[in-house]
């Protein structure tokens, strides 16, 4: 089975960057694939995404999903290329006639797509959650909503072992998943997601009645035993992003 | 044998017959559960082979295997997705087309000697913990399987509750067909079970008639999965 799309461990410099400083140059990258005019520009930053991956270690082709994402670029760019009709032909094969207009409509779609998923993929990869909480908090992010962050992302491999164990428990029953119909899909999914709802809200009541046991929540503020320093790698990081922006923004101000 | 990579069991090897009443017993993370759901095919073997009513499990879908093994997981809640107690304990006949007033009639047997009769509308998640279990039980039995797998079936059962639960498997046995369950009560095991499979560390360490295996468990110097009256105090 591949990987959860879960934070692999690591001491790559992607995984030593502040999550705070991290976050912003993937909200970076995420702005900068609809803003740029040029296609190839976007596959640029793509390009610049996957040379990340390999800094990070992290083999991108063992991860769960990257085929399925993939593959649904690909869809989009094919329809695109298929379907838009824009500038002069291509090629001409029967009754199909790619445009230039078209390639760089696909290029764009999948481009776009293909690093919006990939950018999320490696912060998601490279980032501690409990990290991540952290400096939220130590930023001024009120301990109360931090800790709903670091319970949710906890629990997230924990709803996903049990949804396998829903899943065999149904299979045990004979359910075969084979959706033939929207109608027969929904059953299958009512099915499927309320003993994961009903199993979810009881661990949650039982997280809540054990954090009332513990008093959670009677001082306004508190203290942490983890810290997530701001080093001058994040430092240099977070000029050069400054730097980045400020210089995209002007050549774009031009063109 | 295992999840995601990792190997759980090795080198197991054991046949189960007809008609035997069989406890798997064994320390936390030992492979119990692993193995039970090894023979519905749930889990495929990366090494050797596993044959459930002559059919090896890699070659036959689930679907095929759960017309004739029924299993019961270790939480109710995992199992419980109709609307309705009557929806819970009919869903596998009706899944199979097998819906026919025998099926029905030994459903309304069945939740009448589980005291389910007057609330076969009532929304299972409503039940109390040990009804749920009982319809665990029930919605299994439906549809007669000649392989029944119960993965700890008695935790958080009252007495009366368990010993219940235990006399309909042995009705089960008598009738030929086969359980497998997963067990931490020896007495229980003693009482009921007609063979002993006791797993650690992903091997099956004994695997014998039941008071031979309890000998074995003695000489292992497993004193604490001993019934009381052999435990040496």
């Amino acid at each position: 089975m591949k990987p959860r799309i879960t934070y692999q461990p690591g001491h790559s410099i992607l995984h030593c960057l502040h999550p705070l400083v991290k976050g912003a140059w993937m909200l970076f990258g995420t702005v900068l694939v609809f803003i740029v005019p040029n296609p190839w520009a976007v596959l640029a930053v793509l390009g610049l995404v996957l040379l990340a991956f390999s800094v990070t270690g992290v083999r991108l082709g063992q991860v769960r999903g990257t085929r399925l994402f993939t593959s649904t670029a690909f869809l989009l760019a094919a329809l695109q290329i298929l379907f838009v009709r824009q500038g002069p032909v291509l090629v001409q094969i029967g009754p199909l006639a790619p445009t230039i207009g078209g390639v760089e409509a696909g290029v764009y779609v999948a481009g776009r797509f293909l690093s919006v998923v990939f950018l999320s993929y490696l912060f998601v990869l490279t980032t501690d959650p409990n990290s991540l909480a952290y400096a939220l908090m130590q930023a001024g992010l009120p301990y109360r909503y931090g800790f709903t962050l670091i319970t949710a992302l906890r629990l997230v491999p924990v709803f996903e072992q049990e949804g396998q164990t829903v899943y065999n428990a149904q299979l045990a029953r004979g359910v075969q998943y084979d959706a033939r119909s929207p109608r027969r899909f929904l059953t299958l999914a009512r099915q499927f997601f309320l003993p994961l709802l009903v199993s979810a809200l009881g661990k949650v009541d039982a997280l809540a009645v054990s954090m009332e046991g513990r008093c959670f929540g009677k001082y306004p503020t508190r203290t942490f035993l983890r810290t997530v320093h701001f080093t001058r790698l994040d430092a240099t990081a977070a000029v050069l992003l400054l730097l980045v922006t400020v210089g995209i923004a002007s050549a774009l101000a031009v063109l | 044998m295992g999840y995601d990579a990792a190997p759980i069991l090795r080198g197991v090897s054991l046949e189960i017959g007809p008609g035997e009443f069989v406890a798997v017993m064994g320390d936390n993370g030992s492979g119990k559960t692993t193995f039970l759901q090894s023979l519905l095919g749930l889990l495929k073997p990366a090494q050797g082979r596993v044959e459930v009513l002559g059919q090896d499990t890699r070659r036959v879908p689930v679907s095929w295997l759960a017309r004739q093994v029924g299993f019961v997981f270790q939480n109710p809640d995992h199992q419980l997705f109709a609307d309705s107690v009557w929806q819970e304990a009919t869903f596998a006949p009706r899944n199979f087309s097998a819906l026919d007033e025998a099926s029905q009639a030994r459903v309304e047997a069945l939740l009448a000697r589980c005291g389910l009769g007057d609330r076969r509308q009532d929304h299972p998640y409503r039940l109390s913990y040990g009804e749920k279990r009982r319809l665990n039980l029930i919605s299994v039995l439906a549809y007669a399987p000649r392989l029944i797998l119960l993965d700890e079936l008695l935790i958080g059962q009252d007495i009366g509750n368990a010993t219940f639960l235990l006399e309909l498997l042995r009705e089960q046995v008598e009738q030929g067909n086969t359980v497998i369950m997963v067990n931490h009560h020896p007495e229980v095991t003693r009482r009921y079970a007609s063979r002993l499979i006791f797993f650690n560390d992903g091997r099956t360490i004994v695997d014998a008639p039941t008071e031979e295996g309890f000998q074995q468990l003695a000489a292992l110097g497993r004193e604490v999965y001993l019934p009381s009256t052999r435990r040496r105090l």
